[in-house]
């Protein structure tokens, strides 16, 4: 390192920096927080109904799972989508404790997207992602754990559940970037007559049930009623969220929950997904509250 | 019109969360650098995004009397980053991994690529072997300086510890660095001074 001076050092930092953040990258990033601030300032209805904010293409499946679930206006949770409402506004009808979000239309139903600080049996110990103190995610026989693997195009078929997530806002296609297979849409409810339906699922995401798999593509059934056709490539990733046990929620790890708010700030999870993220926005509601599942003593079973 | 970093501004965004959009603008680029620093450009793209949503979720914590935006916002960034901290000791470990000669193959990640760029690569290995080494309150320290370039008493404000304890922490981390990187000419790099 001799012949090295400074301003190589310098280089070096910036080699660790990489490329500085194109446009699009800074693009998505102003959408999904103009999307927060209208929130925040009480304007839902041109929140709800501004354009999805493009699907940030990342390595990491999580993050693609939040963009575009946030562009969808879903929560995925356990495989599970929802309506949500963001958490973060003394304005909400609920009080909502910090970190926690609070889905739209489901009274004291909760999701909180984070880190897993501690397993503890049954119980989980989550740092939320947006702040605010630890949150106690309490899991039972009944509740819906998954985490996510690996899949290939190969595995979707008709009736095949999918959120889609890709190029072609406002186009008749969606060129997908990336698949998710086994997220359940919806459990069987549809939208009021107050929630307007997103654009393809929502902008530059379709979710919803697959028909008429064929070479290069297949077209996805959304909960309301829109047909969205999907081309695939050799380039699309796809992964699936498969059933898992808390034993499969290592510490560290990132994961979603939804439940009913319990005793003490503790959530009594009724889903949970591993390696997802949580989307921040206000959207209309996906459908019916799910049932409360029945919640077992923390400590009663083991990871 | 947001300044950089004025304190006005900052009184704005609290009033007027529309303003938080325009403090986005200024200082995306410049909290991006810092954590693609540290987990990657790819990764940065996210955290940066977040860590933005997290502080205006967050900007009544804000205190202009305790500093400008920037360090507040290096903080949020440093915190989410802390989340990360196998990813990042993962990604050392590559760089420090990368062979020289390695931009020539083509299947060299971005990364690999990056490093191989400039003729710094073998330092940029025993850079990125340094940083693995260091204990984290330190390597914050260091990169926050020297990668998001904010003084000493920013870093300060922005890591919630004394100034003295940052000039501590960058003083053990630059000795380690130092050696690692085993050249007394480098004593005007950021790195080592």
């Amino acid at each position: 390192v001799d012949d090295l001076t400074p301003r190589d050092l310098q280089a070096v930092a910036d080699l660790l920096a990489g490329p500085p953040p194109g446009d699009d990258v800074m693009a998505r990033g102003r959408d999904q927080l103009t999307r927060l601030v209208r929130a925040e300032s009480g304007d839902t209805e041109s929140g709800d109904q501004a354009p999805a904010a493009p699907v940030p293409l990342r390595h990491r499946f999580s993050r693609r799972v939040l963009a575009g679930a946030v562009a969808a206006g879903l929560l995925l949770a356990g495989g599970a989508a929802y309506g949500v409402t963001a958490g973060l506004s003394g304005r909400t009808p609920h009080p909502v404790p910090a970190g926690l979000i609070a889905v739209k239309g489901c009274p004291r139903f909760y999701a909180v997207g984070g880190t897993v600080q501690k397993v503890t049996g049954a119980t989980l110990v989550i740092q939320p992602s947006l702040g605010g103190p630890r949150v106690t995610v309490i899991t039972s026989a009944q509740t819906s754990i998954r985490h996510t693997t690996a899949s290939t195009v190969s595995a979707i078929a008709d009736g095949t559940q999918v959120l889609v997530t890709g190029d072609g806002y406002g186009q008749p296609a969606l060129a997908a970037h990336w698949i998710v297979i086994g997220l359940q849409l919806i459990r069987g409810s549809q939208p009021g007559p107050h929630q307007a339906p997103p654009q393809h699922g929502g902008g530059n995401v379709a979710a919803g049930t697959v028909t008429g798999v064929h070479s290069g593509g297949f077209t996805v059934l959304t909960p309301y009623g829109q047909r969205v056709r999907v081309t695939t490539s050799s380039s699309t990733g796809v992964s699936a969220l498969t059933p898992a046990s808390v034993g499969d929620l290592p510490a560290g790890g990132f994961l979603d929950a939804a439940g009913y708010l319990g005793p003490h700030g503790t959530l009594r999870a009724e889903s949970i997904a591993q390696g997802s993220h949580l989307p921040i926005a206000v959207f209309p509601p996906g459908g019916r509250c799910p049932s409360p599942a029945a919640t077992a003593s923390p400590g009663s079973s083991t990871s | 019109v947001v300044s950089r970093g004025g304190r006005d501004t900052a009184a704005d965004f609290r009033r007027d969360p529309e303003q938080f959009v325009a403090l986005y603008d200024t200082w995306f680029a410049s909290v991006h650098r810092y954590v693609a620093a540290r987990l990657g450009a790819a990764a940065a793209d996210d955290l940066t995004a977040e860590t933005f949503l997290v502080a205006f979720r967050k900007r009544d914590t804000f205190d202009p009397a305790r500093g400008e935006v920037r360090p507040w916002l290096f903080g949020i960034a440093t915190n989410l980053v802390a989340r990360h901290r196998r990813d990042e000791a993962r990604r050392y470990a590559a760089l420090a991994r990368v062979p020289a000669g390695r931009l020539d193959e083509p299947d060299a990640g971005p990364e690999e690529r990056a490093v191989a760029r400039v003729g710094a690569q073998r330092l940029a290995g025993r850079l990125a072997a340094a940083l693995a080494e260091l204990a984290a309150g330190d390597r914050d320290a260091l990169l926050i300086v020297a990668v998001g370039q904010l003084s000493y008493a920013e870093a300060a404000i922005a890591l919630d510890i004394p100034a003295g304890t940052v000039a501590s922490r960058i003083s053990r981390a630059r000795a380690k660095v130092r050696e690692a990187l085993g050249d007394d000419d480098l004593e005007d790099a950021p790195w080592t001074t």
